[in-house]
């Protein structure tokens, strides 16, 4: 459904260089920290900015060649944009009705009264965490395709984000042909969610894989300093120095179960992934 | 296009009450004999304040859509950045018209009560200050399409005072050599107010090709 085929986008201090595939039916996370490069990429696929080289592709279409029925079939949502906030979610009723023919009128009505976000209230006067609420409304109403989704989660409460993450497994029950991009710096989050994920620092992606495989192959290894002198090295990806030695990240947990049976071996989480792959060290 | 010009109207509602104040205090001095005397004069005033404000305003629709990172998430939306120049020129046109519709029917109305109607001259000046608005217009919109919105504002009052110089100065040669020059010594109403429109229509178009180009190059 979107393929990104090695875009590169170079600043003055910072370049981007990102290669992966949305399939249907499938959420992927895309985790990294402020500034890695996560809104440069949405952008980048919704041609609001122009990448040095490198294709992206929706629907099997060029950006250049996508017309407003393809466009119909993705919605956005950034953090830090969204519509006017002069208007009122009733100003958005007719606008979003002229933009997506299957524009769902009830169900935005319904979820607007249904989250108390007040159908007459500027967006302005709405919180951070309702503004987020109501721009997954808007999102969710244009019963779209592909659903890309920049920090979606960005000012809401535990409580909210969980029923965000519904509303998002909801709609890809929905319809299996549907798929979802969705950034996010809170990592484990993103782990109970998404079939895939990617993982992005400094524009270049780190590690590229699916959920469950992290959660049944990468773990993380703690060991001493003379531990590590010994430990087999040909399936540590990252190691870091620490107080009572290494740890060490691996995506062959079997193997060093297998032979490695008096060091400690801990399940692999998205958070410990991504530290030690932006902070830790290569051999 | 048509959600475009649902937002622009809907947001152009919200910030239009102050200008429509504005045009009530010109329509009572209008209406004061006293205040106003040259009656085809205040009538192009009339007209001119009247259209003007409301390109302005639609104008301004474009910085509106910068403000919070608005244009960030509205060049996501289903339409090419041809229709996003296309429909704020569209856009633009029709808040002036309307104005001047407007405003020509108030005048025509408040003429009438007062035993002055005059509606060839009336309808020759408003459509001369239409015409010569709609030239101002294709200047701003391309300017409000380039720059941020602080700039912007300086290079539209720089070039809003250039184009008074140059009106004024062409006014000035008129008065004093329009009667020696055949050309414009024999140029009747009628043909007067085809040049000021065929220049417009003129400007119109390199100002559309020109905002074209801008935010086809734009990046957000």
């Amino acid at each position: 459904m979107l393929n990104v085929n090695h875009i590169k986008k170079n600043y003055q201090d910072f370049s981007l260089d990102c290669s992966f595939e949305l399939k249907p039916g499938t959420i992927t996370g895309l985790i990294g920290k402020n500034g890695s490069g996560k809104t440069t990429l949405f952008k980048i696929i919704m041609g609001l900015l122009e990448s040095d080289s490198g294709e992206v592709s929706l629907f099997n279409k060029k950006l250049t060649d996508l017309s407003n029925v393809d466009k119909q079939k993705v919605s956005v949502i950034f953090s830090d944009a969204g519509f006017h906030s002069q208007l009122r979610p009733n100003d958005l009723i007719p606008i979003l009705k002229n933009f997506y023919p299957d524009f769902d009128e009830d169900y935005f009505i319904w979820e607007v009264k249904r989250q108390k976000l007040g159908l007459d209230k500027p967006i302005k006067k709405l919180s951070t965490g309702m503004e987020a609420k109501l721009k997954l409304i808007i999102a969710l109403s244009q019963k779209p395709k592909i659903l890309l989704l920049d920090e979606p989660t960005l000012g809401l409460d535990v409580l909210a984000r969980n029923e965000t993450y519904e509303s998002l497994q909801n709609f890809m029950n929905d319809d299996q042909e549907r798929s979802i991009l969705i950034s996010s710096h809170n990592s484990s989050d993103l782990e109970n969610l998404c079939d895939n994920l990617i993982l992005i620092d400094n524009g270049q992606i780190l590690l590229y894989e699916e959920t469950d495989k992290i959660l049944s192959d990468y773990a993380l290894i703690k060991v001493t300093e003379d531990q590590f002198k010994t430990l087999p090295k040909d399936y540590i990806l990252r190691f870091d120095k620490q107080i009572y030695g290494y740890s060490c990240l691996t995506n062959q947990k079997q193997f060093y179960l297998e032979n490695c049976p008096d060091i400690t071996i801990e399940p692999g989480n998205i958070d410990d992934l991504l530290t030690l792959m932006t902070t830790g060290e290569t051999l | 296009m048509k959600g475009l010009l649902v937002k622009d109207f809907i947001l152009m509602k919200k910030n239009i009450k102050y200008i429509l104040l504005v045009g009530l205090v010109l329509v009572y001095l209008f209406y004061r004999q006293d205040a106003l005397n040259n009656l085809i004069i205040a009538s192009g005033f009339l007209v001119g304040y009247m259209s003007s404000a409301g390109m302005l305003v639609a104008t301004r629709t474009v910085s509106t859509d910068e403000d919070d990172n608005t244009s960030t998430y509205l060049f996501t939306l289903p339409f090419s950045r041809k229709t996003y120049v296309l429909e704020k020129y569209i856009f633009c046109f029709l808040v002036g018209a309307i104005c001047f519709i407007i405003s020509v029917v108030i005048i025509l109305i408040l003429c009438y009560f007062r035993n002055q109607l005059r509606i060839k001259e009336t309808l020759y000046v408003a459509s001369c200050v239409f015409a010569i608005t709609t030239i101002i217009f294709d200047i701003m919109l391309p300017v409000e399409l380039k720059f941020s919105k602080a700039a912007s504002r300086i290079i539209l009052v720089l070039l809003l005072l250039l184009f008074i110089a140059v009106i004024g100065f062409v006014g000035i040669f008129l008065i004093n050599y329009g009667n020696k020059i055949a050309f414009l010594a024999n140029m009747t109403y009628t043909k007067l107010l085809l040049y000021l429109y065929l220049i417009a229509a003129v400007a119109l178009v390199i100002s559309y090709l020109i905002s074209l180009r801008i935010v086809s190059h734009k990046e957000f």
